[in-house]
């Protein structure tokens, strides 16, 4: 894991401590062991859930992949309403990347659209984010639905990097697990 | 990618001027001048865009190009670390202690571009026929991508319909790594190339800019400088590089004479030889905001040259540039703006010229409007402006000046229809208000620059 991860998890273990985050909200890890439970972060008390989405994780499709993640092969849910804080970051050394959330549509667009909910995309979404950058997405999942977080430098969401966002009408905590590729 | 594909021909006399060095155009040269100590034609040009690139990554040619060869993010990134990202399947080997030592594509990286076309200029040249067509114009072997998980490269080899002839084109292989310094990602490599600006990531250089195709049977300016494209094919090169934080480029190295072609190793009967080394540089700040892009930068390189042989006097030519790059991706749309000014000195301390030093300023811009990737329309200034040195530029029908001026101007528009990625249909008018020195009876011989006026039709195919 990147040295960023490190501090973000270091970060989100002391917030943890000084009882930021909610003890009942704890993330649900999905089954087997590629998804990591640090990648999410939930605060019921304010309802915000905090995702930890790093472009080129592995050597998955090249490294085009979210978290080790293409053609939605993970799927972020929170409960409609919360606010959701991706903390996206390019581990790829190639490539440039970006990340946008955008309507459940296949196939994917071949670059950027108007993003599902205001602010719901990093800045300089054809240009990407160049290696070892960081940024913060913040948007209110206000509207329940099935979602996609894609990355918008042209050919890259095309080529299979993307993963999934549920936002689910239920109250239910916010999750992260594994999904079987559909595309 | 047309760039131009130029020739320096250095000569005391026109009968030093060795035949068939080169690939001169047609039309440009004047062989009443006396003397012609630095000469350059344009050619067609090549393109750093192959579907064997396209085939290796997986990615459409839109991922890398917005209108091939203009690179996006990706693909100044895909070049930058050494043509080696893939999605492909590939051959792995490995030796007894299980360690990596064989990286091989399962798809054999070659790919294939044809272009055919029609030029007619407003007037014919005399003695010749106008409405000329060329099929192919160029037929081009396009070979690359990742040979070891550090190293790639690109190769092409083209046919080239006036010769008859299939000869070495652009190459750039490099070695690229990365590493982290002062905190912030920083890549470095080298890159073995053969023309300098090739190996460049922006399409406002020499090698890779606009127009990216264009007529070689029509006349072109006499006058353009060394890093101008005159080395093309001429030279091999070694340049290291590095791009820090994604906001610095720099890039410096050294070129020395390496023309095919011609018998080995170089002797008296070599023309336009470098001496020794010359020097080239280049730095360049790319920065982002929103969706745009822009980088400003500068380039140059200095050579000693002979005119002739390989010993004895030499001229100097000294190339100092600046360009920019700005692109603004709107949607599916995009609008992007390239441009470089060179300015050359020129040294002639071999002789051969007026006098003994003369400049050379060439001032480019392109202004390109991409729709959805199928349509683009662009415009086109351009100006080269320079001493007066009535041996160096002499006059001769169409390719010569009667004033003995360099100074050119003129503007290109260009559409082009892109019905599928890699089938492009291009159009392209160029309107000269100044040729060689004047606008009317600039060579002596009663030619008007508008004469030169060129409609330039051209079908590309790559597959």
């Amino acid at each position: 894991m990147r040295e960023w991860n490190k501090q973000v998890m270091m970060m989100m273990a002391g917030a943890a401590q000084l009882g930021i985050f909610a003890a009942g909200a704890a993330a649900q890890t999905a089954r087997g062991n590629a998804v990591d439970p640090a990648w999410l972060k939930a605060d019921s008390i304010t309802k915000v859930a905090e995702f930890s989405v790093v472009a080129g994780l592995t050597g998955l499709n090249g490294g085009m992949n979210f978290d080790g993640a293409k053609d939605g092969g993970l799927t972020f849910t929170v409960p409609v309403g919360w606010s959701v804080v991706l903390h996206v970051y390019n581990e790829d050394q190639t490539l440039p990347h970006s990340v946008e959330v955008i309507r459940d549509s296949l196939p994917v667009p071949t670059g950027p659209v108007a993003p599902a909910f205001p602010h719901a995309e990093t800045s300089s979404l054809s240009q990407g984010m160049s290696a070892e950058q960081k940024q913060t997405v913040r948007f209110v999942a206000d509207r329940a639905g099935k979602y996609l977080i894609f990355c918008a430098v042209p050919g890259h969401g095309a080529a299979g990097m993307w993963i999934r966002l549920t936002v689910a009408p239920d109250p239910r905590r916010p999750t992260i697990e594994e999904t079987p590729n559909k595309s | 990618m047309s760039h131009r594909v130029g020739i320096v021909w250095l000569a005391a006399t026109i009968a030093c001027i060795a035949p068939g060095v080169a690939r001169a155009s047609g039309g440009v040269h004047d062989g009443s001048a006396a003397v012609r100590a630095y000469e350059y034609a344009y050619t067609h040009k090549t393109f750093d865009l192959t579907p064997a690139f396209a085939r290796q990554t997986g990615l459409a040619c839109s991922a890398c190009h917005t209108h091939y060869p203009e690179l996006t993010a990706t693909g100044r990134a895909f070049k930058l670390n050494g043509y080696v990202f893939r999605r492909a399947d590939s051959l792995q080997g490995r030796n007894p202690e299980g360690e990596q030592n064989l990286l091989l594509n399962l798809v054999p990286p070659i790919s294939l571009m044809v272009q055919t076309s029609y030029t007619s200029t407003n007037k014919a040249q005399p003695g010749t026929q106008n409405g000329i067509v060329f099929f192919p114009d160029q037929l081009s072997i396009f070979t690359g991508g990742e040979v070891t998980p550090h190293l790639g490269g690109f190769l092409q080899i083209t046919f080239d319909p006036q010769s008859g002839s299939l000869g070495i084109d652009n190459a750039d292989f490099r070695y690229a790594n990365n590493t982290t310094v002062f905190s912030k990602h920083m890549v470095y490599g080298v890159s073995l190339n053969n023309n300098p600006t090739v190996q460049d990531l922006w399409n406002s250089t020499p090698a890779w800019g606009f127009p990216y195709g264009s007529s070689a049977a029509a006349p072109t300016p006499t006058a353009a400088a060394m890093v101008d494209g005159a080395l093309a094919q001429q030279v091999a090169g070694l340049t290291a590089y590095t791009m820090w934080n994604n906001k610095v480029y720099a890039e410096f190295g050294g070129y020395r004479s390496a023309p095919v072609g011609v018998t080995r190793p170089l002797d008296a009967t070599a023309t336009g030889v470098i001496r020794g080394l010359a020097p080239y540089w280049r730095v360049a700040l790319p920065n982002t905001w929103g969706q745009h892009s822009l980088m400003l930068g500068a380039y140059g390189m200095s050579a000693k040259v002979y005119p002739t042989g390989v010993s004895g006097p030499t001229n100097r030519f000294s190339d100092v540039a600046a360009d920019l790059a700005w692109m603004w991706m709107t949607g599916s749309n995009s609008i992007t703006l390239d441009g470089t000014v060179i300015h050359e000195r020129q040294n002639w301390d071999a002789g051969g010229t007026v006098n003994p030093v003369n400049t050379l300023t060439t001032v480019r811009f392109d202004a390109m409007y991409h729709v959805r990737q199928v349509v683009a329309f662009t415009l086109a200034p351009f100006s080269t402006t320079g001493t007066t040195d009535s041996l160096l530029y002499a006059a001769g029908a169409v390719g010569g000046s009667r004033t003995g001026s360099p100074n050119s101007s003129g503007l290109i528009a260009e559409a082009d229809v892109m019905p599928w990625q890699n089938f492009r249909l291009q159009f392209q008018y160029v309107a000269y208000s100044k040729f060689n020195g004047a606008s009317t009876n600039y060579d002596g011989a009663g030619r008007r620059a508008a004469d030169n006026n060129t409609l330039y039709i051209l079908a590309w195919l790559l597959y």
